[in-house]
């Protein structure tokens, strides 16, 4: 279980990183150091740790093709967002010259339509007008006087 | 003497930082020359903490040039000029946050570390080994800060947290870095 203590001791040891300590601070730190060896391993076993992180470092240099292919890329991409950009307009454009066209050939051709007669060819009802019920005739209610 | 040096050195700054607004501009006005100054320029710092935080030369050449990419193509979006180097430090260490979160956690397994026989290449593995036991914002704090060598602040600026998160988030990877350190030695001795 880690104690007030032991909190306080790892707080300052942080913030050691980040500002220098009051003398009171350090003296506890002592004290703590003193009383706790198994925090002073800890404490020098992070040193270490973090001594090797830092040497630890991965240097490179690009090759020559970084650039060539970073600017193959960018074409690519700047490509890619144009077409995705423009391509409804174009579409629409296309839609729109395909209906003018259409509506234009329509015009310049009405003339030359053959026209269909249709006179006396549609369909029609036989609606004979009879009762429904011819035999019961037309009743009226009894109570009526 | 030492203002002198000093006085020298802001101006030369001051000179590469309007350099640098005059080839942004003509980058934004689609100048492939400039644009190619520019890669030069910032090209070495994204690879090395690409490099850093992933631990893959390959990998981190690939997300450099994603860095590059939407960031030239994002250019509208940068209020400050000023700040289009950290703009760009910013996207990449994103990038290669997104990496790490995408990665198959790998089953851990330290080799021994051999005291006095133990070489420099020998350490960095197991160093890669023991950052791939942390999360991608543990790892990717624990390097800004150490090997970056980074302030607080710029820290939680290019990770975009509050800094008692860098704060917290620090202190968590530190504890775990050294508890895994601690094992990988025992399991060498």
């Amino acid at each position: 279980m880690i104690t007030w203590f032991e909190k306080r001791f790892w707080r300052l040891v942080r913030e050691s990183d980040v500002r220098p300590l009051g003398q009171r601070e350090r003296r506890f730190m002592d004290w703590m150091r003193a009383r706790r060896p198994d925090l002073v391993e800890k404490e020098r076993a992070e040193d270490e740790a973090m001594t090797a992180l830092r040497l630890s470092v991965v240097r490179h240099d690009p090759g020559p093709s970084f650039d060539t292919q970073l600017f193959r890329r960018y074409q690519v991409v700047s490509a890619k967002s144009s077409v995705a950009y423009w391509s409804p307009a174009m579409i629409g454009a296309t839609v729109a010259a395909v209906a003018v066209l259409a509506v234009l050939q329509l015009l310049t051709r009405s003339s030359e339509l053959q026209r269909i007669d249709v006179a006396g060819t549609e369909v029609r009802r036989d609606v004979r007008s009879t009762t429904i019920f011819p035999e019961i005739g037309p009743q009226f209610p009894s109570r009526v006087r | 003497m030492m203002a002198t040096d000093a006085q020298a050195a802001a101006l030369q700054a001051n000179d590469a930082a309007v350099e640098e607004l005059r080839w942004l501009q003509r980058c934004r006005s689609g100048d492939a020359a400039a644009l190619n100054v520019l890669v030069q320029r910032h090209r070495g710092k994204l690879i090395r903490v690409a490099c850093n935080i992933l631990r893959d030369t390959f990998e981190a050449e690939d997300v450099a040039q994603e860095a590059f990419i939407r960031g030239f193509r994002e250019l509208r979006n940068l209020r400050d000029d000023r700040a289009f180097s950290a703009y760009l430090y910013r996207i990449c260490v994103r990038l290669c946050m997104d990496r790490l979160r995408s990665r198959r956690p790998e089953p851990a397994e330290f080799d021994a570390i051999q005291g006095d026989e133990g070489s420099a290449v020998e350490d960095r593995v197991v160093i890669q080994k023991l950052l791939a036991e942390l999360n991608p914002e543990l790892r990717t704090t624990l390097v800004l800060r150490e090997i970056e060598q980074l302030s607080y602040e710029e820290v939680a600026e290019v990770m975009h947290v509050p800094v008692g998160t860098v704060r917290s988030r620090l202190h968590t990877a530190r504890e775990r870095f050294r508890e895994l350190w601690i094992q990988a030695t025992r399991d060498g001795e």
